[in-house]
Parts: C-alpha cells; sequence; structure tokens
C-alpha cells in the first residue's frame, strides 16, 4: 500500500506538471503529423516505383531481343516505352534499361548476358534509391522471359536453361554520374552524419539545459551571477561546456558503433550481381562535396552544436528544476533529431523552398548535402545564411535572458512567484 | 536606497518603498518575518533582480546600469547557498575565487577560505556528501575569502545548529572589524541580529517600520530586546 502510494507520487508529481502534459501533447501531434508526411512519401515513392513507366533503348535488332522486349512489356503492363537513347529516356522517364547489340545472339548461346541500366535520381535519399530498383525489375524480368524463350527455340524443359543477365547501373543525380557502389557509400555516409550529428546535437541541447537547471538545485547558481564575470561568458561557457560534453558523448558512440562495423561481415560477391559493401566511406562524400561544400558542412555542424547550445540554454534558464528542463529539453530534441534522420529519409525536392531547411538549423546539413549532390549551391548558401541568422538570434536571446531578471524568476504565465525574504 | 519598490512578474510587490543607508564599515542588519522583502532587497543590490522603482547605489554605482562595477565591489551569500555536488570543496573554493584573484593572491585567498571552512579532509571530498552546515560554512568561505567593500548576507546562519551558528557569527564579525568591510546582512533571527549589527532596520510587508542601533530601538519601544521591538513596530 505505501509502495504503490511512493508510485504514485513519483508519476503524479511529473505527470501534474503542465509542461509534462504540454509534451506530451506535442509530441502526439508532432509525431502525429510526422507520420502522415512519412506515409504519403512513402506512398508516393512506392506509387511512383509501381506506376513509373521504364525506357527502353534497344540496339539489338535479332528477333529474339524484339520478341523478349514485346513480352516484357506485356509482363510489366505495358511500362516499357522504347526510347530513341539514353539521354531523351532520362529525360521523359526514371529509369531506362539498354539492351546492347547481339543481345539476343548472346542470350541463345551464352548462360552470361549484360544489359545497361540507368536511373535518374533527384537526390541520395534513399526513398530515392526505388528509382534504382526500376531497373532491377525490368532486368528480373528479361532474365526470366529470356530463359523461357530460349526453352521454346530449343523445344527443351525450362529447367534445363540456365541464363544469368548481369545489369550494369549507372545512376545520374543530378548532373553527376555516379556509381552505384559510390551512391550506396554515399547514402550510407551521409545517414551516418545524420545519425551522429543528430545525436550531437541532441545531447548539447539537454546537457546545456540541465547544466542551468541543476546548477539552481545545486543552490550555486545565484553565487555565480553575482561574481565579477560578464553574464554572456557565463551563458557562452555553459554552451562551449555542453558541446564540449556532447562531443565526448559522440565519441564514445562512434568508437562504440565501429566496433559494431568491424564485426559485421559484408557477404561476398555473388558471380551475375553487383553486391554493394558498405564501405562507409568518408572519402566518397568528400570528394563529391568539394572543399566548399565540406567546409559548409562543418560550418553547419558549428552552427548546429550552438543552436542546439543556446536553445538547451534558454529552457534550463526558464525551467525552475531538472525535471521541468528534461521535461521539455527531451521531447525538442528528440523532434528535431528525428526530423532530421526523416528528411535524409526522404529527401527534399531542390527547389528555392528547401532553403527554408536551414530556418531549423537542424535541416541545413541535408540541404547542403542536397544542394552539392546536385550541384545547386545557391540553395545551400541559402540555407546555410538562414541558419546563421537563426542561430545568432538564439544566441542573443540568451545573452538577454542571462542579463535579464528572468534567468532568476523564470517567466510565469498564471502563476505568481512568491517573493522570499 | 530610497523608496525602492520591486514589483514582481505576475504583480505582487516585494519592496513596497524601502528606503535606508548603510554607512561604510558598519554591520547592517534588515529583520522581519518571511515575505516582508528582505531576500528582495538583497537581491536588488547583488544585481539579480531589477528594481520597479526607486534609488539604489551601492558604493556609488548603480546595480542596473552598472552592475558590473557593483559586483566588483560586493560578495554574495544566497539563502540557500549549496555547491556543485561533483566537485570537491576545494574545487568549488578555488572555482569561485579564481573569478576574482590570480596567481600568488588566488593562491591565499584559496588557503583562506579553506581555513575559514575548517572542514578537515572534507575539503577534498565531493560536496555531495557534505550536511547543510558543511556547505553553509564551505560558500561563506568564498564570500568571506572574496575580501569585498560589502558583504551581501541573506540569512547567513538559517537552518544552523547553534555552534556552527555562533562560529559563523564571529566570523563575520571579525572580517568586518578586521578589514573595515560593510556588512548588509537578513535575518529573522533577533537574537543574531542584536548580537553582530550596529544598525536594524526593521522590514514588514515590503515597508521599514523601525530604524536603529539595536540598544535606541529598544529604547524608543521600551522592549527587552529586539523581538519585542518587532512585535510592537509591527503590531502598534
Amino acid at each position: 500500500m505505501v509502495f504503490a502510494s511512493l508510485v504514485k507520487k513519483e508519476v503524479m508529481v511529473v505527470l501534474k506538471s503542465p509542461v509534462f502534459i504540454a509534451g506530451i501533447l506535442f509530441l502526439v501531434v508532432y509525431f502525429g503529423v510526422l507520420g502522415r508526411v512519412i506515409g504519403v512519401a512513402t506512398e508516393q515513392v512506392a506509387r511512383e516505383a509501381a506506376g513509373s513507366y521504364i525506357g527502353v533503348v534497344s540496339e539489338d535488332l535479332n528477333h529474339v531481343t524484339q520478341r523478349l522486349l514485346h513480352l516484357a512489356n506485356v509482363t510489366l503492363g505495358g511500362r516499357l516505352v522504347e526510347v530513341p537513347t539514353v539521354e531523351e529516356g532520362l529525360r521523359m522517364f526514371p529509369a531506362v534499361v539498354l539492351v546492347p547489340r547481339g543481345f539476343g545472339e548472346t542470350l541463345l548461346r551464352n548462360s552470361t548476358m549484360y544489359v545497361y541500366g540507368y536511373a535518374s535520381l533527384d537526390s541520395i535519399s534513399l526513398a530515392q534509391s526505388s528509382r534504382i530498383q526500376l531497373v532491377y525489375s525490368v532486368v528480373r524480368v528479361l532474365e526470366e522471359l529470356g530463359r523461357a524463350l530460349v526453352a521454346a527455340e530449343r523445344g527443351v524443359n525450362l529447367s534445363e536453361i540456365s541464363r544469368t543477365l548481369v545489369p550494369r547501373v549507372e545512376v545520374r543525380v543530378g548532373e553527376r554520374v555516379v556509381d552505384f557502389s559510390v551512391l550506396s557509400s554515399l547514402q550510407f555516409s551521409t545517414m551516418m552524419f545524420a545519425y551522429m550529428v543528430g545525436i550531437l546535437g541532441m545531447l548539447a541541447l539537454i546537457y546545456s539545459a540541465q547544466s542551468v537547471a541543476t546548477e539552481k538545485e545545486e543552490k550555486a547558481f545565484e553565487m555565480l551571477l553575482t561574481l565579477p564575470v560578464s553574464r554572456t561568458a557565463i551563458a557562452v561557457a555553459k554552451v562551449v561546456g555542453a558541446v564540449i560534453l556532447s562531443v565526448i558523448m559522440v565519441i564514445a558512440y562512434f568508437v562504440g558503433f565501429s566496433f559494431t562495423l568491424t564485426s559485421i561481415r559484408a557477404p561476398a560477391s555473388t558471380e551475375g550481381t553487383e553486391t554493394v559493401v558498405m564501405t562507409a566511406s568518408i572519402w566518397d562524400l568528400l570528394q563529391f562535396l568539394g572543399s566548399e561544400g565540406v567546409a559548409l558542412l562543418m560550418l553547419s555542424l558549428g552552427l548546429m552544436l550552438l543552436f542546439s547550445g543556446s536553445l538547451g540554454l534558454l529552457i534550463g534558464s526558464v525551467a525552475s528544476d531538472t525535471r521541468v528542463a528534461g521535461a521539455v529539453a527531451g521531447p525538442i530534441g528528440a523532434v528535431l533529431y528525428i526530423s532530421l534522420l526523416v528528411f535524409q529519409f526522404i529527401g527534399i525536392p531542390l527547389n528555392p523552398l528547401s532553403s527554408l531547411l536551414g530556418l531549423s538549423v537542424y535541416g541545413l546539413p541535408i540541404a547542403i548535402f542536397a544542394s552539392y549532390v546536385l550541384g545547386v549551391r545557391t540553395i545551400a548558401l541559402q540555407a546555410t545564411g538562414l541558419a546563421t541568422a537563426v542561430t545568432i538570434l538564439a544566441v542573443l536571446a540568451v545573452i538577454r535572458v542571462f542579463k535579464s531578471e528572468r534567468i532568476l524568476v523564470g517567466f510565469s504565465i498564471r502563476r505568481r512567484p512568491r517573493p522570499t525574504g | 536606497m530610497r523608496d525602492l519598490v520591486k514589483v514582481y512578474p505576475g504583480g505582487v510587490r516585494g519592496v513596497d518603498g524601502l528606503t535606508f543607508k548603510v554607512a561604510v564599515g558598519e554591520i547592517y542588519g534588515l529583520v522581519g518575518p518571511n515575505g516582508s522583502g528582505k531576500t528582495t532587497t538583497l537581491r536588488i543590490i547583488a544585481t539579480l533582480l531589477k528594481p520597479s522603482k526607486g534609488y539604489v547605489r551601492v558604493f556609488g554605482f548603480d546595480p542596473v546600469t552598472e552592475a558590473a562595477r557593483v559586483r566588483e565591489v560586493i560578495a554574495y551569500l544566497p539563502e540557500e547557498a549549496g555547491a556543485y555536488r561533483d566537485l570537491t570543496g576545494l574545487d568549488f573554493i578555488r572555482f569561485f575565487l579564481r573569478a576574482r584573484f590570480s596567481g600568488r593572491r588566488l593562491e591565499e585567498a584559496v588557503e583562506e577560505a579553506v581555513r575559514i571552512a575548517d572542514l578537515g579532509s572534507d575539503i577534498r571530498r565531493p560536496v555531495r556528501g557534505y550536511s547543510k552546515g558543511m556547505k553553509r560554512l564551505l560558500a561563506l568561505s568564498v564570500v568571506l575569502a572574496s575580501r569585498p567593500r560589502l558583504f551581501v548576507l541573506d540569512e547567513p546562519t538559517g537552518g544552523l545548529d547553534v555552534e556552527r551558528s555562533l562560529r559563523i557569527r564571529n566570523l563575520v564579525k571579525g572580517y568586518a572589524r578586521s578589514y573595515g568591510a560593510t556588512v548588509l546582512l537578513s535575518s529573522h533571527n533577533m537574537l543574531e541580529v542584536e548580537y553582530l549589527c550596529d544598525r536594524v532596520s526593521i522590514i514588514y510587508r515590503g515597508r521599514l517600520v523601525a530604524e536603529g542601533t539595536p540598544e535606541e530601538l529598544r529604547t524608543r519601544y521600551s522592549a527587552r530586546n529586539l523581538e519585542e521591538v518587532f512585535v510592537r513596530a509591527v503590531g502598534g
């Protein structure tokens, strides 16, 4: 009975906090909206993949090849459209398959054949990769139908025919041509970057929020504020301290994750398929971004940490204790972090509105990736400008709060603060 | 300080037209019940709160527009001063004194604070293991070793046992006399104020109801001690 009462007290003291309730409501609404956005985006991608037309360039006039393509088109519901060149095909369709000269002859004689696949992506997000799957879906159909055709030509049982169709896939991202394995590596490293940077930002936010709240609880804050030290220095030191702590923690995460990665063995390449080995090559990413892109990415990292630290400090400054600070900083950090990963996953369309991602600061690395990968650097520069402005505003807000008495009395909406003494 | 008014966000009047002046070198006490405005007044002087109205000067400096100058001449002991629980007492002392001193002078100040705190080997242990009295002594040691021109002490012996209270009173009095520092303290312990203070203000509901030396007040209100003075001054 007493224990139940104790547990009830533990729950109620938090549940009755308006901040906690507001946090729950916010999370429910936010993730409801976010889930809907992801759902719509995923549905759209799936619909696009299922319903997309695929261009076919046939260099081989052999009747076997023509017959095969006709059958494939019927099998795929008429989604194969013959186009004169790969370039024209990619202007109209997300993917093009090129059947080379001599394909039909090879199909009849050899067990291994080659076709060329081309996919055009608007970003390097994972969701966009479904376009590459279009090429593979055509290849699988051609392979199966090819076997059936050969069996029919020879008048033998299908099981006696073995054919492997190897696709040589070239991916075009914006104006660039990227090897499929490099693309996978880029996707992996950008996801890893988003993952690590997101954790870094979230930790900086939580640590800085707690630094003020804890200091208030420890009753050392008032003494600190009356020292002959500028309030700006106190605030900036707290942000820098939170950033250092989060970097230490992320290094620990990274080291731990590296152990995990090294213990995962990539499957050996099998003949006839291009197995992608996740090399996590940061080098591919750096080459893609160029020195300017890398510099902007580092700047975005700095801005994000400064923004997170400042936002956390604002939360900690007005929070009465660590419980309230945690109840507010935790959900906000989670929202920012998950948003970063979601944007990275579904990709962003590259248009002038994309630069607005910079307003969230956390979205800046995504805007920079998309911008440099697709070769439209103005979006990255605009987004960086916006993120810089937002970060400066956050820092100025922190300094303003630190210089005001709000740092002690907080922000009261309904409750009247009780004067002490 | 003249006609000081402090209205908190939300409308509560913490101080309501308070006027008093503390002479250089004296120990001045603000006494009154909880909620009378003592802490609010001290926090305004310590640059933590901004007055809504009125005139305040600390050695000629305005706590609002010249807060940095005020912080250089004061050292503030809050009512519930604590310390960072994961630092040692020595770390805490060194951190706070480094804001005022450097080099050899810093080391002297640290030694002085360690002497004042008198915590023995506990000074090298994390603060989380300290009792309330030990934390109070630690905070006071930093304040005293800071050697400011004005000590602002909010309930310096609040919640402490008789032995520690006596030790702190002697330390405060000794420092004020030895270095000619000015002390402004608040307390609702009338005996403490009577023992320590040269002059006293009795504050009630944010207003000053009586001021003078303890002896003057006793005589004026025909009272045996300050408790009776308070009751008569407030109750009429």
